[in-house]
């Protein structure tokens, strides 16, 4: 389980770093799917309404600018299409779940039965 | 349509009428106006008014017969009249050719279309046609048609008003112009009008002598001023035109030219003086060499005092009177001279005017065409605004500008969509996430609270696996197993702390 959730970690980090808004909020939780469609509305909102260069600054646009400028976000298109090679499931987890909950509700000998115990072996 | 009551009224009226009828009937509109408003009727009371003018000359024989035979015979003798009218009528209109008529029926709300064709190649009544009738009810038009129409109507009807209005504003402009045009006329011909009432009142009062020189001078004086108004009055601002140097070379090329004309007339004149003095002399000499005298004449010469070239001319004149007999008096020469140069002068003046009334009208138009070329120039600035703003779209349009935010609207959008179908699967991976969190949290507390129990904990169950039951109660533990079951709590948590370890 632990490395299913690395690699969509890393690749969500290499989808972040080309430009894809953050999944969690300021206290580290997951956004609801509402706020995170604000959130990637905004920011694209924002990117598309940049000044756009003009011919004095950069000349007539070639395809290959073009491509730099969009690159990007077609990586990100393609990419979280495939964000999963296997659509991740609950199996594993109900077992860690069911296990976790054994551990806490597990008890242990209290101090003083361990106390007692003890003297058997000494 | 009539209420059937009114159309038996309407009946009852198409009958001639009876005797008692006709003195109040003279003003038949009186008693049932409204009910009176049909064509046919009003047909009817205009052929009985102009009965009436026709039977006025015969109204003795009234009394005989009856109101209704005078109708009959009226309506008999008008009735050719009316053919004849209407065979007018047709004659001024096209022949053989379609009509279409139309009627709105505001009762009902139906529009009635009749269609005439000619069934012969010359109509001449209205037999002559094949009547087609269309009724359109206004209330099966559907109202965005009826909007339409009225739309189209009225688009019409505003271009019409537009043309119109737009035609009324070059006259008032052109209104407006001749109007300063008169304005700027009136005002140079009171300003002529002043000049020759000055130059009245100054013959007036110096007297119409010829002689006088103060009025001469105060003439020429009047003349210098007039010249230098006008030339002040046709001078052009420095800012109003770029040809004004031009202009300004014109006329200056002109003044030469005029200047030049008079220097060559003076000559010829000089010429044909000098002519003349010769001829004179020849025939002098001629008559002299006749017989009468054969000495030349006495050459006299004053020598007290030679002619200054600084003295004045009537100094010099009335230095050289005394010495000769043949010279003119001063006072009979210089009014002649001044009266000439008098002339010359208002001859120049004239001619300036002349020249001047041609340049301001050459400047009239040079200013019209000023206009004109001012005029198109704020057309092709416009034209070049809105070219340098198509530019900079074509410009803008140029780096893909508008490309490429398109697309980068599609490609988020698609993110968009790609993000919303995994969504589901990415709370799926946070749960995992917070789980593994807390797994490890659990682990770590566990392991630490366990600490070497688990080894203990198998010695413990080796040692009671190993004692007897007195043994152990001895060391007072009553049950062996339910001890071992408690003791191996301890490895069963290691055991599910490993494979938790494990799962996550």
């Amino acid at each position: 389980m632990q490395t299913e959730v690395s690699k969509f970690m890393e690749k969500f980090l290499i989808l972040h770093n080309r430009g894809l808004p953050g999944l969690l909020n300021s206290a580290g939780r997951l956004l609801s799917h509402e706020n995170y469609a604000k959130r990637v509305n905004t920011f694209a909102t924002n990117q598309i309404a940049e000044r756009p260069s003009t011919s004095e600054d950069t000349g007539p646009a070639s395809g290959h600018n073009l491509f730099n400028r969009v690159e990007s976000l077609f990586f990100i298109m393609n990419e979280i299409k495939h964000l999963f090679d296997v659509p991740p499931n609950f199996h594993k987890y109900s077992e860690a779940d069911e296990t976790l909950d054994a551990i806490l509700r597990h008890q242990l000998p209290t101090q003083e039965i361990w106390a007692r115990l003890i003297q058997l072996i000494l | 349509m009539l209420h059937p009551q009114f159309q038996g009224e309407k009946r009852q009226r198409l009958n001639p009428l009876s005797e008692e009828e006709i003195p109040s009937g003279q003003s038949l509109g009186i008693g049932t106006p409204s009910k009176e408003t049909s064509a046919s009727s009003f047909q009817q009371e205009q052929e009985r008014t102009v009965g009436g003018e026709i039977s006025s000359s015969s109204q003795q024989r009234g009394a005989e017969t009856g109101i209704k035979q005078q109708f009959i015979e009226i309506k008999k003798r008008n009735e050719p009249i009316r053919i004849q009218l209407y065979n007018h009528l047709l004659k001024m209109a096209p022949t053989n050719q379609q009509r279409l008529m139309s009627a709105y029926d505001v009762q009902e709300g139906k529009m009635i279309m009749s269609h005439f064709m000619p069934a012969v190649i010359q109509p001449q009544s209205a037999a002559d046609y094949v009547r087609t009738n269309l009724e359109v009810l206004a209330k099966e038009i559907h109202p965005m048609d009826q909007i339409e129409l009225h739309k189209q109507t009225g688009e019409m009807v505003y271009a019409s008003l537009a043309d119109k209005t737009l035609v009324n504003y070059r006259l008032e402009n052109s209104l407006n112009n001749t109007t300063s045009q008169l304005e700027l006329e009136r005002a140079s011909s009171q300003a002529k009008d002043n000049r020759i009432k000055a130059l009245e009142d100054i013959i007036i009062e110096l007297g119409h002598d010829l002689q006088d020189i103060k009025a001469v001078q105060a003439l020429l004086k009047l003349r210098d001023a007039d010249m230098a108004a006008l030339r002040k009055m046709v001078k052009i601002p420095a800012t109003l035109h770029p040809q004004t140097e031009e202009i300004a070379q014109l006329r200056h090329d002109k003044d030469a030219s005029a200047m030049l004309v008079t220097l060559y007339r003076q000559l010829i004149q000089a010429q044909e003086k000098l002519g003349e003095s010769e001829a004179a002399l020849q025939a002098a000499l001629q008559q002299k060499e006749g017989g009468q005298t054969s000495q030349p004449p006495p050459e006299i010469i004053n020598l007290d005092k030679p002619p200054q070239a600084t003295d004045p001319p009537t100094q010099q004149a009335e230095q050289a009177a005394p010495s000769t007999s043949t010279t003119v008096p001063p006072t009979e020469q210089a009014p002649s001279l001044d009266m000439q140069k008098l002339k010359n002068e208002i001859q120049a003046l004239e001619t300036q005017m002349a020249e001047l009334k041609e340049a301001r009208e050459k400047l009239a138009k040079i200013n019209e065409k000023y206009d004109k070329s001012k005029q198109s120039v704020a057309e092709k600035g416009r034209e070049i605004k809105a070219l340098k703003e198509r530019i900079k779209e074509l410009e803008n349009e140029l780096t893909l500008d508008k490309v490429t935010v398109e697309l980068k609207r599609v490609i988020w959008l698609n993110i968009g969509q790609s993000i919303t179908d995994q969504w589901h699967y990415i709370e799926t991976m946070y749960k995992h996430m917070v789980l593994i969190a807390k797994a490890h949290r659990e682990i770590q507390r566990a392991r630490a609270s366990l600490g070497n129990m688990p080894e203990v904990a198998n010695r413990m169950i080796n040692v009671l696996n190993n004692r007897t039951n007195s043994q152990l109660a001895t060391m007072g533990i009553a049950n062996r197993t339910e001890t071992i079951v408690i003791i191996k709590r301890v490895l069963t948590l290691r055991s599910l702390v490993q494979t938790l370890d494990r799962r996550t």
